[in-house]
């Protein structure tokens, strides 16, 4: 609990500090490179135990299908059921929730597809589902399962959510939140691309 | 995503030459929460930077929240299926 209220904290002052033009200019690939020294660091924690990433698989072959496939068919079915109550048309809401988390390739494909409305909704919608992901991840994992935090992060469970997941859930997630993370990243522009035939 | 991939295997790689070092797992997990806050503050820093987010944080924004909140509540609820009836160890 902790943890997601410092990162929440951490957050709000980075928006603060540059919406009020505190730091004035920086260069948007920082948060890549720091994204990849996490990464190289889960990889670390990984090969110190190797085990963590073939036991699970042992343990649940092709159950683990079953997750992302739980995640892709969830966030389609509750944005089916929210057309119903929005201003926004099915096919619409639909590929803005297909963007799992995905914030920069879905507001992107989505600005082409269907113009700068849907793409700008896209964007904050799926900036939002990271940011809702990375601050419940600790509640998730306790109430709702230990498949939730990795449903919730969608296409992240393979980046920037990986290590509070890996943290919170145990190495033996590890590998199953990796398997999500590609698949769900993928099916990004399968599903929208689909949607927009 | 693929970067990402192969940024992680060399790190399993040099974790596996330092297995025998005990230390190393408990350095990393101590250090990368510390990253993950700095990762949270330099989004934050590019979402108060984007014009598109900051500009339209009332009525789009408020659906694109919507959605996110919808969406990630059905994912769960499927993903809690699952693991009640596949992954949950029985007792």
């Amino acid at each position: 609990m902790k943890n997601s209220l410092v990162i929440l904290l951490c957050f709000i002052a980075g928006v603060a500090l540059s919406s009020l033009q505190i730091i004035p200019r920086y260069d948007d690939s920082i948060g890549l490179y720091i994204l990849y020294a996490l990464m190289f660091l889960v990889g670390i924690g990984i090969g110190c135990d190797l085990s963590s990433l073939s036991s699970p698989i042992k343990k649940y072959r092709f159950k683990i299908i079953l997750v992302p496939l739980a995640t892709i068919v969830g966030t389609i079915a509750a944005c089916a059921l929210f057309a119903l109550f929005c201003p926004l048309a099915l096919r619409e809401t639909i590929a803005i929730g297909c963007g799992f988390g995905y914030y920069s390739l879905s507001a992107i494909l989505l600005n082409g597809l269907a113009g700068a409305d849907i793409g700008t909704i896209a964007l904050i919608c799926n900036l939002s589902r990271e940011l809702i992901t990375l601050l419940t991840i600790p509640l998730l994992a306790r109430y709702c399962g230990k498949l939730a935090p990795i449903a919730a992060a969608g296409a992240t469970s393979i980046d920037t959510t990986l290590p509070l997941i890996s943290r919170t859930l145990g190495k033996e997630y590890i590998v199953i939140a990796i398997f999500h993370g590609v698949i769900v990243d993928m099916s990004v522009p399968l599903l929208i691309g689909l949607l927009y035939l | 995503m693929f970067c990402v991939l192969l940024i992680m295997l060399s790190g399993i790689l040099i974790g596996y030459f330092l297995r025998h070092f005990r230390i190393i797992p408990l350095i990393t997990s101590k250090v990368s929460i510390y990253i993950i806050y700095l990762l949270l503050f330099v989004m934050g820093l590019s979402v108060g930077n984007n014009p598109q987010v900051i500009h339209h944080f009332g009525g789009l924004g408020a659906l694109g929240i919507t959605i996110a909140v919808v969406s990630t509540a059905g994912s769960v609820a499927l993903s809690w299926v699952v693991y009640r009836y596949l992954f949950k160890p029985h007792k």
